[in-house]
């Protein structure tokens, strides 16, 4: 059908697209009881040239860094597990470190219980 | 008298809450940080990865003309590294004027060349009396 048309454009992005290394980046993980820290080495890299996203409970994400010879693509999948809340996922990104934070669901936090 | 007690997670075992989900993806470049040495026109750029550290953890020394880069990350910071290294610079660095920067977990060492004698053909004009 329009097979023609899909190699046209297929080449075309990819003669745009610079030429990655493709690298997962050093990285550690600390769990509390409160959630999880996820803490992910950037160095070189710009805010906006970091994608973070949170889909069906897998946390993505990729990073581009362009200040050596070739450039770097930083990439990093987890999955959360099902305790975690995923739509209350924070980053901050500060000396070249990425730090995510995913906090339990509510119902999976640690209540104190008053004894009567 | 109300006593406090903290109710600990009802899972048996508070087991890892992220599990990498993409093993193969990686290839063999995981766990380098990068060092970086480049030449311009007017200067040598160095550049160190020292994610997660602050000025104060990293040490800048020139003696004679040996530059010496000392880092060390304290318990606090993400990231263990430790990192030394020295060089020995050449007649054309001008070690007056290195600088240094710290920017995105990486540093970067300014190490200018000395210009170099002004070759350039000049036309000298001649004077005359009139």
């Amino acid at each position: 059908m329009n097979s023609n048309d899909t190699t046209t454009l297929t080449q075309t992005e990819t003669a745009a697209e610079p030429k990655f290394t493709n690298v997962r980046p050093v990285y550690t993980t600390h769990d509390d009881e409160t959630g999880t820290r996820l803490q992910v080495a950037l160095p070189g890299v710009a805010k906006e040239d970091l994608k973070l996203t949170v889909q069906d409970g897998l946390l993505n994400l990729e990073a581009v860094r362009r200040d050596v010879k070739t450039p770097l693509r930083y990439q990093l999948s987890a999955r959360l597990a099902n305790r975690l809340d995923g739509e209350a996922v924070s980053a901050n990104l500060e000396h070249g470190v990425l730090e995510v934070r995913v906090p339990l669901k509510a119902e999976a936090q640690p209540r104190s219980i008053a004894i009567q | 008298m109300n006593r406090l007690i903290t109710h600990p997670l009802l899972s048996p075992a508070f087991d890892r809450l992220f599990d990498r989900a993409f093993e193969a993806f990686a290839p063999s470049t995981e766990g380098r940080f990068h060092e970086q040495l480049d030449e311009k026109d007017e200067s040598h750029v160095l550049r160190i990865d020292l994610p997660g550290l602050r000025k104060e953890d990293i040490r800048l020394d020139l003696n004679d003309r040996t530059l010496t880069v000392t880092a060390e990350s304290p318990a606090d910071r993400p990231f263990a590294l430790q990192y030394r290294r020295a060089w020995t610079l050449g007649p054309e660095i001008d070690t007056a004027g290195i600088s240094a920067r710290l920017e995105l977990g990486v540093l970067e060492l300014t190490l200018p060349k000395i210009a170099p004698a002004e070759r350039q053909p000049r036309t000298i004009e001649i004077q005359t009396a009139a």
